[in-house]
């Protein structure tokens, strides 16, 4: 199957596929082997739980889809459960560390150059939530009072540990007007809303001008937002 | 079927239209916990206490059952989230706070109330969901900031049709963000902070 030999390539070429601030490109130790398998693993199962859903989904497709045997997908994960599971965190998880990436860089800017800053922000969120949005889905659609659970044990801890982020790099004024907790609750919907469109219609997304538009509606309301980008721009 | 003289009869005293909303009533519950494709109609016939050759005599398909029981509900509610997305916008973009935080109020009080109807229809099973979508939701959407991408956003260019399009998804997901969470959470924002956080946002922003 070209497609998961192309994957096996993928897996012994590429030390960091998308995921920020991992990887070095040394040469490939044993950690590094089993980083990029689950890495792999998982990526495999977001596309193979995207495309089937939860009850069609089997892991020896997955592990197809991987590149690699059954047997060795349940070394990594004992169960269709906990691949899931890591399919969906990952990616969260990862939004974490992108968003952790970009925090020191608000402290040495001013002001009016924090915008690109968010603009990265924002372009981060959708990249993430793309990735995590059908298997987010099926976590809390499929079963809503699992669902719940899900939410409330998996979900809300990224949540806590990306309104962190918010915490220090917010101004005071924006603090008093949406905290923190409530600031990503709010991001995420924003960009869950763009990814489920995107995944629902397969309309392509300017994700420079999506992020654009976020940052200032974020920051100046729809007025600024609505301002034509050609005019503003450098 | 198997004869059970006594409980079928009990059974056909009951009208048919009661019988219909009985098991209507059951599919929305079902559908709302297990999603389209995670819902077998034996389940609804078992919890609508009818057998199965009963529910296909109102219903030819789950698809039909669907269509009833959430997809009906939904054909209103998707032009009032419309309706009042454009209310929120037009407000915000006039500067008008009072009358933004009034129809963002409006709007959340659907999108929270609607949000398991609109989970099981749009998010709980991609195939459903895309044809749900590109049918019911898209077109209008696309309408809606073609038509608005003026008073949104001057200029008509590709750029001002999209940027409306980002305004609309950013109004519709503030409000899931905080459904999602008051739905799924243990700890709710209250419909009144969510509002009033959301208002905030969008006719004056937060600062850079």
């Amino acid at each position: 199957m070209p497609e998961s030999s192309a994957k096996q390539v993928a897996a012994s070429s590429a030390s960091s596929n998308g995921s920020a601030g991992s990887g070095d490109g040394e040469s490939s130790s044993a950690t590094d082997v089993t980083a990029q398998r689950r890495h792999l693993l998982c990526e495999a199962a977001r596309s193979v739980f995207t495309e089937k859903g939860w009850a069609r989904a089997r892991t020896r497709d997955i592990a197809q889809e991987a590149g690699v045997t059954e047997t060795v997908l349940y070394r990594y994960f004992p169960s269709k459960d906990a691949l899931f599971e890591a399919a969906i965190l990952e990616p969260l998880e990862g939004l974490v560390a992108d968003l952790t990436e970009l925090e020191p860089s608000y402290e040495t800017v001013t002001l009016r150059d924090r915008a690109p800053i968010s603009d990265k922000v924002n372009a981060a969120m959708h990249l993430r939530l793309v990735e995590i949005a059908p298997l987010l889905c099926i976590a809390l659609f499929s079963d809503s009072e699992k669902g719940k659970l899900f939410y409330q044990d998996r979900v809300v801890p990224s949540l806590q540990a990306a309104s962190a982020f918010f915490s220090t790099t917010l101004r005071p004024k924006a603090r008093e007007a949406v905290p923190p907790e409530d600031l990503i609750i709010i991001l995420l919907g924003m960009h869950f809303a763009v990814a489920t469109q995107q995944m629902l219609s397969d309309e392509p997304v300017d994700i420079a001008l999506l992020a654009r538009t976020f940052t200032e509606i974020m920051a100046f309301g729809l007025t600024r937002a609505a301002a034509p980008k050609t005019a503003t721009k450098k | 079927m198997v004869n059970d003289t006594g409980r079928t009869s009990a059974r056909r005293r009951m009208p048919a239209a009661e019988r219909k909303a009985q098991i209507v009533n059951a599919a929305r519950d079902m559908f709302v916990r297990y999603g389209y494709s995670g819902t077998r109609t034996r389940h609804i016939a078992e919890a609508a206490g009818v057998t199965e050759a009963v529910l296909y005599q109102h219903f030819p398909s789950k698809e039909a059952l669907f269509e009833e029981a959430i997809v009906t509900v939904l054909t209103k509610t998707r032009s009032d989230i419309l309706m009042h997305t454009r209310a929120v916008a037009e407000a915000a973009l006039r500067g008008d706070a009072e009358e933004t935080a009034e129809a963002e109020g409006e709007l959340y009080a659907i999108i929270d109330s609607y949000l398991p109807e609109l989970g099981a229809a749009l998010y709980s099973d991609p195939g459903y969901g895309k044809t749900f979508y590109t049918q019911y939701f898209l077109p209008r959407m696309q309408r809606m900031a073609q038509s608005h991408s003026d008073s949104f956003v001057p200029g008509e260019d590709h750029d001002a049709t999209e940027i409306s399009r980002y305004v609309i998804s950013a109004i519709y997901g503030m409000n899931l963000g905080y459904a999602l969470h008051a739905h799924f959470g243990k700890d709710a924002v209250s419909s009144e902070k969510a509002v009033h956080e959301i208002s905030t946002i969008l006719s004056s922003g937060i600062g850079g």
